[in-house]
Order: structure tokens, then sequence, then C-alpha cells
């Protein structure tokens, strides 16, 4: 019986609503030591003097560690070599790591590592984006402040503007998200006798991790070992970071010999850890009285922070999607990713494209207005279909789901062009696109080994090298593993990922674990499955090719065998079931001159619906129902699907409305804490209404593509068209605040 | 950080035990731990004395008054019938503080003492008139709340001093209407609430006005001019306009012109205007 595409529940969940699952900060080891970070007072300084010799006579004190201790290099490894694991001469924001302090308790390190004495000459500082780019004095990042620029140079976009009817032009601004993981950072290293090193953690990347542990203590891949840790939440917050984390703990649990845990409390994983980017977008659109896009101009702008991290591929995604899912002839996009010295930013959920789409899906309902065309109309008179061009120039071959996604919000919302409403009620959408796996941006990477293991008795282990985070992982993939060995789901079990188990799989990021892993364990089952086949046509008596796997059983026309008595004569006969597999992405290109190339190896599709009414004395938003449909190509579990329109929805909310982190003139976050930095709760989900499409992705595991990240996406855009749907009044800088909104109705 | 430094911990059975330590040595008094627990996150060393022991968790009724004890959680008062009938301002506030967690361990005396701009249960507490009574080896005396809270965060009460209960006045009214702004729909701290109790005659003119502001004045504070201006006046849509007004002209006279007073500023006259609009039509809000 077939599992793929069944509303299966994730084995885990009934364990964690008890509180139950082992966590990084949950494992305790024998003469384990507890880390804490001295962290840079300053955003931008010369170290003169730490004083270690005073901290490491204080009570309990095991150890403090510099960057002079590290035995390889000091560098965090992540796209450009510019971020050091403890500061050098320099101090580059405020949180930014200076030492390590080891205690036999955590509130001896934390206590000590707070109250260190640090001698820093402070440096004039550079915090705003627009100032940072091309500053004369102050350098940050080489000389420009610059980390990437990017661009894309198709037709053209100034001879194209003059034949517009129609041209807009207009700034947007989004500012910092905090991913919010209920779980804060946890890292655990242990040193084994004959120098392996093992790093236990909460982590999305264990083979990032392991990269940044065998740089920077000088180790061969063979001795560090990473296992991933049951982890709360992740959200991009947990891609690049536990890198940084992990060599923390590693270098004094080498230097000590004993097992050292590193845990963030919440106000410091909000203080120093990586965010969504802040962004500054100069957008320009222009359209013929047809409502035919013809031409986009964007400049847009991202707030890297001190250090690249990943800006430069955040930035290369937003590049990507800068124009929506629409199809432009003339387009001119110039994006920056620019250093300030602030904490450095890096993966969201979206990565970098949902500012860039807030832009875009704005201006798009601005130019319907302005057409006095309605907001579905001029969407569906430019969006991409297949056969068609990407602003890349990408032909779009299959899998193109974005108008059948439409319809089906229309269709289930009952939705009309200018049907009548309440006073203060409004709707907006938002139709956008999201390109699946890494791309041209990290191709590198874009490769992934599984393993399958069919035991004796029938049951099933699988090892992958990609990662569960909440998203539902392990079920899906436990789905397809069922399918393809042809066993009952509950015999298939995941083993915690371990880079130990499986080559380099590169990261769990970019919405790719489904269609990588589960292609790479399709790869590892055939090879099992050829062996069974092979093993049964012999206990049959007929050719391999009649052979049939079905509900448990090995059949051929007549005859049929339970497939647990092929899987004992395998073993009876001491033949492998276990084998490992592989995937590697099709191909994808992308020109740094011109802006071309196949960017992505398919795109996923989503049009949102939102429902507003808007308070005109307070200007209070009361979002009341969100419609959110995705072409996910094939949904391998449609329970778990909607799971993630929903959690993505009022994630997209929060961004949209509420979230809203600033910092001092010394560019320190004033609101580290949930008690001010406000997210949505419970109470505060709106009737969101999940709506899958299915245009299958030809190869992706079963059809399957996927689309983590775009339920988030485009959620602000929505609701600040729906809010101008309800008051006429535009927000074009996130959050859409009451504020905001009421200075708007009184400017009017 | 977080690093809380609890040097003594002592867990009385009776008031005259609890009025005994606090007399003897600086105790911060513990019930719910909502608001304390955060403070103590400075570091600062502490010495904790439990109040859950003490039945302080009583709400009574007599002729004139009801009497609230200071260790009833927001929950028990937002379902209490007592409650519900004579002060039902005070249960609809309660209802709106914080979160469930936070309503089921958050007490009204720590609501009161801890003397936040932006505490829920003050405003509605101030329309029935509340007094609290202060329990010390010296004694026993009995606080005014509208002259309790001295500035924000600080009030007349002292460390040997035990918030023991508040006693309201009962006083029947016509209608009634609570309305909180905030950013979201729980744990939600507010950014203003209004209070307004309406008694209004046969005649649709106003017998009596009681009404109160959270997060509009540097604490918690009844408007009497505000009061003054309805009292005898006939009901009309353009009267409560005026009260809207003059409402803004109150918190600009005692709070200044502040950062966020240009949108708390018609925000204020609109939530006015609507709350008394429903108090006359007999409303209890809970919005």
């Amino acid at each position: 019986m077939s599992v793929v595409g069944k509303r299966v529940q994730r084995p885990e969940s009934i364990t964690r609503v008890k509180g139950g699952g082992l966590f990084a900060d949950d494992s305790k080891y024998h003469g384990m030591l507890h880390a804490a970070v001295i962290r840079s007072p300053v955003a931008r300084g010369i170290i003169q003097c730490i004083n270690t010799e005073s901290i490491i006579k204080k009570k309990g004190i095991e150890g403090v560690f510099t960057c002079k201790d590290i035995p390889g290099k000091n560098v965090i490894p992540v796209v450009i070599d510019d971020q050091p694991l403890l500061a050098e001469r320099y101090v580059n924001y405020v949180g930014e790591p200076i030492a390590v302090v080891v205690a036999k308790d955590r509130e001896t390190a934390r206590t000590v590592a707070k109250n260190a004495k640090l001698k820093i000459k402070e440096l004039p500082a550079i915090l705003d984006i627009l100032e940072a780019r091309n500053h004369p004095d102050i350098h940050i990042f080489g000389d420009d402040n610059i980390f990437k620029h990017l661009k894309i140079r198709r037709g053209n976009p100034s001879s194209a503007f003059k034949k517009c009817d129609i041209i807009l032009e207009n700034i947007y601004r989004t500012p910092y998200q905090e991913h919010a993981y209920i779980e804060p950072h946890s890292v655990t290293a242990i040193p084994y006798p004959d120098g392996t090193i093992e790093v236990r953690g909460c982590m999305q990347c264990p083979f990032y991790v392991r990269e940044a542990v065998t740089k920077s203590l000088n180790l061969p891949e063979s001795k560090v070992r990473v296992i991933q840790s049951a982890t709360g939440g992740a959200f991009g917050g947990k891609e690049d970071v536990p890198s940084l984390i992990a060599c923390q703990a590693a270098l004094p649990a080498m230097k000590l010999g004993k097992p050292v845990k590193l845990t963030y409390d919440r106000t410091e994983d909000m203080i120093a850890m990586s965010k969504r980017h802040p962004s500054w977008t100069y957008y320009k659109s222009g359209v013929t009285r047809d409502g035919i896009l013809r031409a986009v101009e964007v400049e847009y702008i991202i707030d890297g922070g001190a250090y690249s991290t990943l800006s430069a591929v955040v930035l290369f995604r937003g590049t990507v999607h800068a124009v929506g899912p629409y199809r432009c002839p003339n387009v001119k996009v110039d994006s920056y990713a620019v250093a300030t010295n602030k904490v450095p930013c890096g993966a969201f959920r979206g990565f970098g494209s949902p500012q860039v789409l807030f832009a875009a899906e704005s201006q798009m309902d601005e130019l319907a207005n302005r057409l006095d065309m309605d907001p579905v109309e001029i969407r569906r008179r430019n969006l991409l279909r297949v056969g068609d061009e990407t602003i890349t120039g990408q032909k779009l071959k299959n899998s193109v789901g974005l108008e059948k996604s439409l319809d089906k919000v229309i269709q289930v919302s009952g939705w009309t062009p200018g049907g009548c409403k309440q006073d203060g009620v409004g709707y907006g959408f938002s139709t956008i696109f999201y390109g699946v796996g890494l791309g041209a941006g990290g191709k590198h990477m874009a490769r992934t080994g599984a393993r399958v293991i069919v035991h004796a008795d029938g049951s099933v282990s699988f090892s992958v090298g990609t990662t569960e985070l909440g998203q539902g992982m392990i079920t899906v993939l436990s789905q397809i593993v069922a399918d393809e060995i042809g066993v009952p789901l509950e015999c298939v079990d995941m083993i915690p990922t371990d880079t130990s188990r499986v080559p380099d799989s590169g990261p769990t990021v970019a919405s790719r674990a489904t269609t990588m892993s589960g292609n790479a364990l399709k790869d590892a089952c055939t090879k099992i499955r050829n062996t069974l086949r092979s093993e049964a046509s012999e206990m049959l008596g007929c050719s391999l090719d009649e052979i049939d796997f079905d509900n448990g059983l090995v059949s051929n026309k007549g005859d049929s065998i339970p497939l647990i008595e092929v899987i004992k004569s395998c073993s009876f006969k001491r033949l492998s079931l276990s084998a490992e597999g592989w995937h590697t992405s099709p191909p994808t290109t992308f020109d740094d001159k011109t802006g071309t190339g196949d960017v992505y190896v398919t795109y996923a599709w989503a049009t949102n619906l939102a429902k507003v009414k808007v308070d005109r004395e307070t200007g209070e938003i009361n979002i009341l129902k969100i419609w959110s449909a995705h072409d996910v190509g094939k949904a391998i579990n449609p329970t778990l699907a909607e799971g993630q329109i929903e959690g993505g929805v009022l994630q997209g909310l929060g961004y949209a409305v509420m979230e809203d982190m600033k910092s001092d003139s010394r560019g320190a976050i004033i609101n580290p804490e949930f008690s001010t930095y406000i997210i949505p709760t419970a109470q505060d989900q709106p009737e969101i209404v999940p709506l899958i499409v299915e245009e299958p992705y030809p190869d992706g595991p079963f059809g399957a593509k996927g689309f983590g990240e775009q339920p988030l996406m485009g959620i602000a855009p929505a609701v600040a068209n729906a809010v101008f749907d309800a008051v006429r009044v535009r927000i074009r800088e996130l959050p859409v605040t009451p504020e905001k909104v009421w200075q708007g109705l009184r400017n009017k | 950080m977080t690093m809380i430094r609890v040097t003594a911990y002592e867990n009385p059975k009776s008031i005259e035990e609890a009025t005994t330590f606090l007399a003897k040595d600086t105790y911060v008094p513990i019930a719910g731990g909502t608001d304390v627990i955060l403070e103590l996150r400075n570091g600062m060393p502490v010495k904790l004395l439990d109040i859950n022991n003490l039945k302080l968790n009583h709400v009574t009724s007599n002729k004139d008054n009801i009497e609230i004890g200071a260790a009833c959680t927001h929950t028990q008062l937002a379902s209490n019938p007592i409650v519900s009938q004579f002060v039902p301002l005070v249960g609809i506030a309660a209802g709106k503080v914080g979160s469930k967690q936070i309503r089921n361990r958050g007490t009204i005396g720590g609501n009161i003492v801890n003397a936040s701009p932006c505490a829920d249960t003050i405003p509605a507490l101030l329309i029935y008139d509340a007094e609290l009574v202060l329990l010390s080896k010296k004694g026993r005396r009995i606080a005014r709340l509208d002259e309790f809270i001295t500035s924000p965060y600080a009030t007349i009460k002292r460390n040997d001093e035990l918030l023991h209960s508040i006693i309201c006045k009962k006083n029947n009214k016509t209608g009634y209407s609570y309305l909180k702004l905030g950013r979201r729909q729980a744990v939600n701290i507010s950014r203003m609430t209004i209070s307004v109790a309406l008694d209004i005659d046969d005649d649709n003119a106003v017998i009596d006005a009681c009404i109160s502001a959270g997060s509009v004045f540097p604490v918690p504070s009844r408007m009497k001019d505000l009061e003054k201006f309805l009292r005898g006046e006939k009901i009309k849509p353009k009267l409560f306009k005026e009260a809207g007004k003059l409402a803004v002209d109150l918190m600009i006279k005692h709070s200044g012109y502040r950062w966020s007073t240009p949108y708390k500023e018609p925000v204020l006259a609109g939530l006015i205007e609507r709350a008394l609009m429903q108090a006359s039509k007999g409303i209890v809000q809970d919005n």
C-alpha cells in the first residue's frame, strides 16, 4: 500500500507535544565544562588588551581562549573568508566574539564573560547602508564596503520606458526579522583519546560545521564527526551560525581534553546571531495601457552587517526574484550587499527574496490601481506560463502552476473584482515564485548522498545528509523509502543526521531536502530493489521483468510471496541489502556580466490573498483571513505541506504587521527579548486556508519540488495591498503598523 | 544574560509570620512572579518572601464593598461571579492581562505593586474608588489607589508592609466599557486602555461618569475633569466627540508632548468616544 501522497502523522509529533526529544542542551557528558563568550561592547574599535590572566585566576574558571589559541585558520568559512572565529585586532559590531571562557558551571562562565574587562579603543562606526556604500573613510570590507554587486541586463529598459503609458518610481524599506526559533543555539564538543572531535548540536548544516571545525582546529575531516541533535526550529538561523558556535566549543574541548557545552541564552542569541537583512529598494516599473509590463528597473540594497557570511548568495536569490513571477522583456537590476558595523545578517526563510518581493508586488498593485484595472487582471496579463522566459532568460519547460494557484485562490475565496465589502475591509493579492534548491548561486554543493539498509527482519534504516528542523523531513523521506522498498511505513527509521554516515551532502537550505535527499534515497532503494527482484525471480521461477512489488507482496502474474520472505532469503544467502544513493542536480548557470542563465532547476509558484479590516480611528490592522495556494509539484504528505503553509503565513504576518527589531546609535539591538520584540502568538493566527496545486516536476521524487520557504514570502505585500484596498493608504516600509496606517489616513 | 541570585527564600504560613520577616529585613514578596522574576534577571541579589500560603485569594462582598485578596490570580477574577456582578470592569481587565499562562500565575496584588503605567487592572479598579489594605508589624493602614502610585514603578508602600487586599466600592451604573489597544491578541503589553462606567437617567442625561485610562498618563488615573464635564449633560454624539477632545487636552497637560503623542492624540480621542458610546448603550465591552 502506497504511503506517498498520504496524510500520515509525523512519528515525533506526540513526543514533542509531551515535551520529549533529546535537544542539544539536554545532554550531559562526564566531566563536561561550560563555555561562554566575551563579546565586543562597541560597534567598531581596536582591541588593545584582553586581560586573560586576571580571568583565569577567578574561582571555577578552567580556561580562557582568544584568537591566539586557534591552531588552524581563524575563520568561519561561508562564502568569503572574512569572518574570524574570535576577533583579532579589530571588532566590527556590538556582540562580536572576542574570547571564550570555560568554567565548571554555566553561571560562572556567563558571569565572568559578562564582567570581563576589555581595553578597546573605539573608532567611528557606520550603521546606515546608504552611507556605508562607497564611504570615503570608513572601510569595513574592501575599499567600498560592498560585499557583492550583482546585475541583470535584459533588453533595453531606457527606451522601453519611453513607450510606457504609466511609470511608477518608489522606494521600499524592510527591517530586520528575527528567526525566533523555539530553541536558542547550543552545541557540545566532545574530544576522544584518538584525537577525534565529536560535535553535537542544533543545526541545519552538519557539513558546514565539520568544515569550520576542521579548518579552525587544523584537523582532517576524518577526525571530526558532527551529529545533529533534535533541533527546535531553524528557518535559516541555523544555517551558517552553528559553525561559529561549534568552533567556540570545539577549541576549548580540544585544548582542555574535556567535553565543552556552549548554549546561548535568548537575549545573547537575539543580539549576536544572524537575522533577515534589512533592505532598501528603488523600484521603477512601466506598463502600457493594456496592463502589460514593459520595463522594470531595480536597485536593491541589503544590509549585510559586519561580515559577509551568506550575504552574497542571499543577494543572488533576491536579484533573480526582483521582478516577481512575470514576463518582462526589459530589465535592469543592480543589487548590492553592503557592510555596516552591525550584527552580520544571514539566511532566513525566503533568503533575500521577501524584501524585494514586497516591493515588486506592492508596485504591481499600484500599477493596477493607476490603470484602473483589478489586481488579478494585471497579474493574469503578465504572469509566467510554460514556454515563457524569466528575467534571466531561462525558458520554463514544465511545472509552472502559477495561474492554477491564482485560479484556485479565486475559486475558493469567491473573490470578485469590485465585490462589495464593509467599510475598512480590504483584499490584497500577491503572486510569487521561488527558485527551488541552491541554483547557480551554490551549484558546487548541489549533490547529496543517502544510505539505506534493509535488515533481515524487514525493518529499514536510512541515513541522509540533510536535517530535520521541524519541517517534517523524516516523515516525508520515510514515506519515500517505504514505497520504494515496498515495506509498511512503521518499518522505516531514519538515523539522526551524522557526517560520518554519508558523503558531504551540502546544506539543508533552499527548500532542497525533499527533492535532493528524496532522489538520493530513490537511487539507493533502486539498487536494493534490484537485489530483491533477482532473488524473487529465483524463488518464483520467473524472469526479472515479470516481478511486481505491491502491498508487502512480491508477485509474478500468478504466484506471490511475502516481501519479508524474499528479504529473509537474501539474508540467508548473505546478499547485501544495503546501498548508497547519490543525486546531483541538473546543471544551472548564471552569467555575472549580463545576469542571464538557467538559474534554478525549477520553480515553485504561489498566490496569496489577504483579507484585512482597518480601524480608521486607531489604524489597527485586523487580519481576517488568508488564502494561500502553492504549486509544490507533488505533496508527498499533504498535511505537512499544509502545515508549512500555515506556519509560513503566520511568520509572514509577523514580518508584515508586527516584528520591528531596532538598533540604537551604536548599532546594538534594543529589543532583544520576546517582551519587546513582538511576534505573532497562536491567538493572532487568522483563519488560514492552505491550498495545494500539483504541477509535477519531472526530475523530483514523485514529481515533488521544494517549497518550504515560499509560504512566508508573499504575505507582507498581500497585507500591504489589502490595507490599501481597505483605506487607500499605501505603506512602503515594513512593518505595516497602526501608527503608519493612521499617519497615512491623516495625510490624505 | 539571565542570572538570578536569590540569597534567601522564606515561605511563611501566616500574616503574622510574614510581617515579622518584612520587619526584620528587606524581602521582595512574590506570588505568581510574572513581574518579579523578570526584574531578578538584572542579577541583583534578592531575598524572596513567598506569600502564596497566606490565604490571600478571597473575594467577599458586603453591603457597600467588594474585598479582593491580593493573591487572587487574574484567571480567578476573570471568572468570579461576585466580580462580574459588582465590579465587572475589574473582571474584564483581569481577563485582558498578558496571556493565559500569565493570568494563571499573575495576581492582582502584583499588578498593583509593580505600578507599571500600562498595568491592565489598575484603571478598572480606579473606577470603583479602590482602596488598599496594607499590613505591617506597626499595624494596618488604608491607602487610596489613586494616591498609592507616585510615579512609574514607584508606590508609597513601605518595605515592611504587605499588600493584603483591595476594597472596591460597589457603584451600580447603567453601562460600562473597557477598551484595550495593543500590538497583538495575546501576551499583549497595553498601548492604551480605557475604562468607562456611566450612569444615565430615563431622560438620557448623564447622572454620573467614571473614566480612567492606562498608558496615557505617567500613572494610571481617573479623568476627573472629563467626568465633571459630562455630568448632567444630555447624551448626543457631539458630546462624546467633545469628551474625546478634552481627554487629549488632559493627556498633553499631564504627560507632556512625547514621541508617541501624534499617534496617541487622535487615537485616545477616538477610543474615549467609542467607549462612551458603548457605555451609554449599557454594553460591557470586551473587545
